[in-house]
């Protein structure tokens, strides 16, 4: 073996299919053996470099999930997921945003029905905590628009959850910090929820389902005029007393006109 | 074809890693501390806290960017997204210099984010060097590139460690980031001479020092970044000094962080062995 190429596609076989992998014999076959060591066992030093530091960074992105099925489950359920989803990405803050989905297809943490969405809302909390900074909304300008339509924003720090379990409660009770009643009802019923950051503290606020349908509706950048048509006719939502709260919350953040029709 | 070699450093004495647990102590105190390392990897994102701590951390140090997603060694194309990203932070924070490492961390377009080691080849240096001199083209400056710590030799390595290095920065025109723990890791699990590698160094590279502390596992030296470094590689690293001269040098420390204060202890043992070496050399200066 030669080529760099085949070395380190080989390498990388090496590390992810384990030590019984064909992979591994062949690049054992590259590696100088010591004294103390086998090739194989220089090879695992790397292996364990990697697949540690992976795992960590699930860890460190999910540690609501890790608390719920302990840390061996964990790391071996992290162990199948870096093998299946690998990283695309060098800026590993980027890594994993598939974790819930693939918890949804992980045979052994089928019972725990409720984990998807729990891994759901901390991918969510991770990629606010890195988003983009909005300023705030600009009343003096919106007051000068007159009745023109116009494209209000969110903040692009924001996220919305809609869950069949109060993952929100799951989440708290698990925070460092928290103190009170530590049993949480799985049966309660849906929640709905927005994951934001006001400035730089991080929120997870609870919301109705009125409120749910205008954040939703608002995301999706329609002019004002439209959000107000559908949310009226079909879902009967008070768009009018809602909208200024939303902007006292600091959820709205900025505004467009929308084009002329 | 060395860009910007000549340059003064900006940067003197020793510095600290930029961790994000000392953020508020750093911002409140500012603590003595003539500049700092930032792992830049962990600010590509779009916005936040870390961004925001870095921002208002440059106002008052000189900082440098150190990280690892150039993945210099790997046989991939360059990731062009990433040095856009990485162009733009060094325009936003203006960092004294760029480093990155002699090693890879992904094939096939797959991360594996840790640093893996390359075989000690005419075409491992030619590639390298090559990726060097696009990255430098790139980001429009020398940049440094630190020597790693390894765990395995290959048996199609061509040459030892060091004459790699000497062809990588003869070829590319890059400097040198001297890990001296690395160095003494490498040493102890590859079975050569630290002194040795060290006076194979060419004598005007060396832009920076990084110092750090290994682990004792049960047939090898492994290098955590979570100790204090230990007395063998401070005995290396005064060598190191008396050879390169006062270099700038950095305690790297990135796992079990401890607090502000242990590193501004480990600081001045640096300064200590650095001030001895500049102390020297203002006598001769006197003496001429
Ligand atoms: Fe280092």
């Amino acid at each position: 073996m030669t080529n760099l190429r085949d070395q380190q596609l080989l390498f990388l076989e090496a590390v992810f299919n384990g030590p019984d992998s064909e992979a591994e014999q062949m690049l054992s076959q590259a590696i100088v053996e010591t004294d103390k060591m086998s090739a194989k066992a220089h090879i695992e030093i790397y292996r364990n470099g990697v697949l540690g530091g992976l795992t960590q960074a699930l860890a460190d992105t999910y540690p609501v999930c890790m608390a719920l099925v302990g840390e061996d489950f964990f790391n071996a359920m992290s162990a199948h997921f870096i093998r299946q989803l690998p990283s695309e990405s060098p800026d590993l803050s980027e890594f994993s945003p598939l974790f819930s989905e693939f918890i949804e297809g992980f045979g052994p943490a089928s019972e725990l029905l409720y984990l998807p969405d729990v891994a759901r809302l901390e991918w969510h909390w991770h990629q606010i905590f890195h988003e983009t900074d909005c300023g705030t909304l600009d009343f003096k300008k919106l007051a000068e628009i007159g009745d023109q339509d116009v494209i209000f924003q969110l903040v692009d720090a924001g996220r919305l959850m809609h869950s069949q379990w109060p993952v929100h409660k799951v989440w708290q009770v698990n925070q460092a910090e928290y103190e009170g009643e530590e049993n949480v009802d799985l049966d309660e019923g849906e929640i709905f929820l927005w994951i934001w950051r006001n400035g730089y503290e991080m929120r997870l606020d609870p919301v109705t389902e009125d409120e749910w349908k205008l954040l939703s509706a608002l995301r999706e950048q329609k002019p004002f005029s439209q959000v107000c048509e559908q949310l009226a006719s079909d879902d009967e939502v008070d768009v009018i007393t809602l909208l200024p709260q939303f902007v006292e919350r600091g959820w709205v953040c900025d505004f467009s006109l929308a084009d002329a029709p | 074809m060395s860009l910007a070699s000549s340059k003064p450093s900006l940067i003197s004495g020793t510095g600290l890693g930029l961790r994000f647990e000392h953020y508020q102590r750093i911002l409140a105190e500012k603590p003595d501390i003539p500049w700092f390392e930032v792992l830049v990897d962990n600010y590509m994102g779009k916005g936040g806290l870390p961004l925001h701590y870095l921002e208002q951390v440059c106002q008052h140090y000189p900082i440098t960017f150190h990280g690892v997603g150039m993945s210099l060694g790997s046989t991939d194309p360059l990731n062009l997204e990433y040095f856009k990203q990485l162009k733009q932070l060094k325009q936003r924070f203006q960092p004294v210099h760029i480093s990155d490492h002699i090693a890879w961390i992904s094939v096939a377009h797959q991360y594996m984010h840790d640093l893996l080691p390359l075989p000690y080849t005419i075409e491992a240096q030619d590639l390298i060097s090559d990726r060097i001199s696009q990255a430098q083209d790139i980001l429009g400056e020398t940049i440094l590139v630190e020597n790693p710590s390894s765990y395995l030799s290959f048996t199609n390595s061509e040459m030892d460690e060091v004459t790699f290095i000497q062809g990588v920065l003869e070829k590319s025109g890059c400097d040198l980031l001297l890990d001296v723990n690395n160095i003494f890791v490498s040493a102890h699990n590859q079975g050569f001479d630290a002194y040795k590698y060290l006076d194979g160094i060419p004598l005007n590279r060396v832009r920076e020092i990084h110092l750090a502390g290994f682990e004792y596992r049960e047939n090898y030296l492994y290098d955590t970044h979570g100790y204090e470094v230990r007395t063998e590689v401070w005995d290396l690293y005064q060598y190191a000094i008396q050879r390169f001269g006062a270099i700038p040098t950095l305690i790297e420390w990135d796992n079990d962080v401890p607090d502000l204060d242990t590193l501004l202890g480990e600081a001045q043992k640096a300064d200590a062995i650095l001030n001895q070496v500049k102390s020297r050399s203002n006598l001769k200066t006197r003496a001429l």
